[in-house]
């Protein structure tokens, strides 16, 4: 006899994939509302997060330091009437500052300052847990007073793995950074008696903590970060997008530094 | 079920990728992570690809992801295999 009857156990195997289906749509749900709230309560406590507390109340506690900060005075490099101006915060300290000062900024010097594109600010930006970056602002203030800030700015980056953080991205490398900046002042021809004079005194320190003050009324938080023409782009940018920026910004400058023409009649001969 | 899975799991990967695209665009101020030196990541040049974060990137890959395996699930793409082939496809990716 022929059964047209549906097997007993048809119902529930219909049932089996609806059932599914809805565990799976209130996976979905749970998914989004977790991470949504999750999203959203970073975003309302921007220092929550493991270890990121402390760092933040350093940078609270730093920043109440800078309030009597006298006016900023940044390195400079290129022709100061530059319809753009490139300002740099950095730490000398900072692997991924070194990795732009090392790879990238050559190129920005070339094609772009040296080209009379743009005009380039250096900014200190000493960052709380790297120990010796204060020491090598101050030896770079040190260079800067026998005019060669630039010179030992590149040394001091390009020198990093020999007197700042050790791989570990904690320790330093070493605690008496000294010799090694003075070797870097002897290299690029500085009077060395007068570096180490200057080095010891910290006579530059006030420069420094106004570079970082003016750092912390801009809101930097992080190392390198880039203000082109007061468009604030943190991160170390690549080339690519440095140069667009500074295009942007010198084809901005120019539209509205060009006064609209005077309506004058077509001339008629 | 396995279509069900892969989606849950982009949905996931979409938040994480939207909450560092969030920090590299400045909304989140620092990373939570337990090793540390995703700051240091984040903010490297190889963060940067074709003129848009890396973690952008992530976002839409996951997103579109999300939403091919989601489109699997329906009845009507249940018994078809091209989806799981272009799953498969952008795995590669």
């Amino acid at each position: 006899m022929a059964n047209n009857n549906p097997p007993r156990n048809a119902k529930s195997a219909a049932a089996k994939p609806s059932s599914q289906r809805s565990v799976f749509i209130g996976v979905l749900i749970a998914i989004v509302v977790v991470g949504g709230a999750a999203i959203a309560y970073l975003m309302k406590n921007p220092s929550a997060g493991e270890g990121s507390a402390t760092a933040q109340a350093a940078y609270d506690s730093l920043q109440a330091n800078y309030k009597n900060a006298g006016p900023a005075k940044p390195y400079v490099m290129g022709n100061p009437s530059a319809p753009v101006v490139i300002e740099e915060f950095a730490d000398f300290e900072c692997p991924v500052c070194g990795n732009y000062a090392t790879v990238t900024e050559p190129d920005v010097r070339k094609q772009i300052v040296q080209a009379g594109l743009a005009y380039y600010k250096y900014y200190d930006f000493p960052l709380p847990m790297h120990h010796n970056t204060q020491f090598a602002s101050n030896a770079a203030a040190c260079a800067d007073e026998q005019g060669k800030f630039w010179e030992m700015h590149d040394q001091l980056y390009a020198g990093q793995d020999s007197w700042g953080l050790n791989p570990d991205g904690e320790t330093q490398v070493t605690d008496n950074p000294k010799p090694i900046f003075v070797g870097y002042a002897n290299k690029i021809g500085l009077n060395a008696a007068q570096f180490e004079k200057c080095y010891d005194s910290r006579k530059y320190q006030s420069r420094v903590d106004a570079n970082t003050a003016e750092g912390f009324k801009r809101g930097v938080n992080q190392t390198p970060t880039f203000f082109i023409n007061g468009t604030k782009m943190p991160g170390a940018l690549p080339y690519d997008m440095i140069k667009s920026a500074v295009d942007a910004a010198a084809a901005t400058a120019a539209a509205s530094a060009a006064k609209p023409p005077a309506t004058k009649p077509p001339a008629t001969k | 079920m396995r279509r069900m899975t892969i989606a849950a799991l982009a949905l996931v990967g979409a938040f994480v990728a939207l909450y560092l695209t969030m920090y590299k665009m400045g909304a989140i101020g620092h990373l939570a992570c337990g090793l540390g030196g995703c700051e240091r990541v984040n903010t490297s040049s190889w963060s940067i690809f074709v003129g848009a974060p890396v973690a952008a990137w992530g976002l839409a890959f996951y997103v579109v992801t999300f939403l091919v395996a989601l489109a699997g699930t329906s009845a009507r793409y249940a018994t078809r295999p091209e989806l799981s082939y272009l799953l498969a496809a952008m795995s590669f990716v």
